[in-house]
């Protein structure tokens, strides 16, 4: 039996592993091995991994409380943002859904603003307005914004677009207005959705908040970045020890209501 | 007076498939019509046609006289339909499918916030206690079973306080006995309220039982339009050839 080949035997043809599915995964490992001659990747680096274990102290407890402003500015950025997102994306996906949208010129205009809000990095964003307005947190704020804008915005005008169409035929005929087509006909069959996504942003939001934070924006991330460059690795360790228990609490906080939604 | 539903040599064509092919005839008020024929022929295009859901491709429309072949808008409101698939939200209670029925009477930014006037609820409450569905009003559709379903679907039609109700195959997805029972309270009903009834079935029998007239179609033509008596087995046979 030889993969990749088309057999017969009498009249059944048959193969076992697909000719597309081997060739994948050979040029996989060959775009592995050229991509990493290109950053010089070699196997002594990964001796060097375990080098992070020097910069190990002991976490300054005493630091701890001292992070609960730190901790609730991210998480504030994260908060504001994404609801801002929220709210904005739900109008642009209605915009940006082929089904809903009320011209197809206003469809290539909100379907233009959201790839461009969505491909562009929230750090960029963040560094961009930054440059522009100078350092603060809300520069953190609207930098995350806009890329979840794009991200929601996309999500929901693909919800959007798989409804069943059918009760909104129902409507039509009872004479519902347009605005009312959507808040009886669309939202409830997306809510879910909307919900899901919206968590899963705010779960994503609070990290981005905490990368963003190194900038200047403020937040755990910048108390980080000055420890880590003042050499203070227990300290260090203590602030990793806050963004670990603030992220995993975040984390599980959004699967649980994910959980009572799907419920 | 005018007849309240008149159709003029209606022709609809499906991807060179003519579905409609010169369809024409009158319904008078009150009156309980069964459109029967083989799948396919076009009940369901000619009801959505007359519910301006579809454009024919040529002929007229006439609801109490006025042209609404390109003029839907006068017809929403007063003329109602039940689906074969229910068209309802799952996710909203009995009792919000209902009202969506009043969203057409309804001021628009207060009905956004699910706000109904008192009235409004009154008609739904009311309709929902004729299909016999009161002590399910704050369940959610999507626990409901079909013919539940079916039964918030004519509420909801009856809710619009339409003139006209169309069903297109109404029990096409329900078993026999609640498929009859459901047909049954729909035509009763409608005889309360003076409702006219267009509806497209596939059994013969109701047909045969529930309406006051039956219109057959075959290949996109009127092979038969009168009194139910009047439906022999050689006149099915012509149908469903």
């Amino acid at each position: 039996m030889i993969a990749g080949k088309i057999q017969s035997t009498e009249d059944l043809r048959y193969e076992t592993f697909r000719k597309k599915e081997i060739v994948v995964v050979i040029v996989s490992f060959l775009l592995f091995l050229l991509s990493s001659a290109f950053v010089g990747l070699s196997p002594h680096n990964f001796l060097e991994l375990p080098k992070m274990t020097k910069l190990f102290e002991f976490p300054n407890l005493s630091l701890l409380p001292r992070l609960l402003q730190a901790s609730l500015e991210t998480l504030a950025i994260a908060y504001v943002s994404t609801f801002m997102a929220t709210v904005v994306s739900l109008f642009l996906g209605i915009l940006a859904a082929k089904n809903l949208t009320p011209h197809v010129i206003v469809y290539y205009i909100a379907r233009t603003v959201i790839m461009i809000a969505r491909t562009i990095p929230d750090i960029i964003w963040g560094l961009l307005l930054i440059a522009a307005v100078g350092l603060g947190a809300v520069q953190g704020v609207f930098a995350i914004a806009i890329h979840s804008t794009g991200m929601l915005g996309r999500f929901f005008a693909e919800a959007i677009e798989e409804i069943d169409p059918r009760p909104l035929e129902a409507l039509e005929i009872a004479g519902a207005s347009y605005s009312q087509k959507i808040v009886y006909g669309i939202i409830p069959q997306v809510l879910p959705a909307y919900i899901n996504y919206t968590l899963y942003m705010f779960d994503h939001n609070v990290r981005a908040a905490i990368v963003l934070g190194m900038f200047g924006i403020g937040g755990l991330g910048f108390e980080f970045l000055i420890k880590l460059r003042l050499f203070e690795y227990d300290d260090v360790f203590a602030i990793l020890l806050a963004i670990f228990v603030l992220l995993f609490a975040v984390e599980r906080l959004s699967a649980y209501m994910r959980g009572k939604v799907m419920g | 007076m005018p007849p309240i539903i008149r159709v003029e040599n209606l022709r609809k064509t499906w991807s060179g498939n003519t579905v409609l092919d010169g369809i024409t005839f009158d319904v008078g008020e009150g009156e309980i019509v069964a459109i029967i024929g083989p799948s396919g022929v076009g009940k369901t295009t000619l009801l959505r046609c007359i519910a301006s859901l579809e454009r024919p491709d040529s002929g007229k429309i006439y609801f109490k006289g006025k042209n609404i072949t390109k003029n839907g808008e006068y017809t929403k409101k007063r003329i109602g339909m039940i689906f074969q698939e229910f068209n309802l939200i799952p996710r909203l209670t009995v009792l919000m499918n209902v009202l969506t029925g009043r969203l057409g009477y309804t001021s628009k930014v207060a009905s956004l916030l699910g706000i109904f006037s008192k009235e409004d609820i009154e008609i739904a409450v009311n309709n929902i206690r004729r299909v016999r569905l009161h002590n399910k009003i704050n369940e959610k559709v999507s626990k409901l079973s079909g013919g539940e379903r079916q039964r918030v679907g004519i509420a909801r039609a009856l809710t619009q306080e339409p003139d006209v109700i169309l069903a297109d195959e109404p029990i096409s997805n329900l078993d026999p006995k609640t498929g009859e029972k459901i047909l049954s309270d729909l035509v009763r009903i409608s005889k309360e309220d003076d409702l006219t009834v267009i509806m497209s079935l596939h059994q013969i029998n109701y047909a045969k039982k529930f309406a006051d007239r039956i219109i057959g179609l075959n290949k996109g033509r009127i092979v038969f339009d009168g009194y139910p008596e009047a439906l022999t087995d050689d006149v099915i046979r012509r149908i469903y050839t």
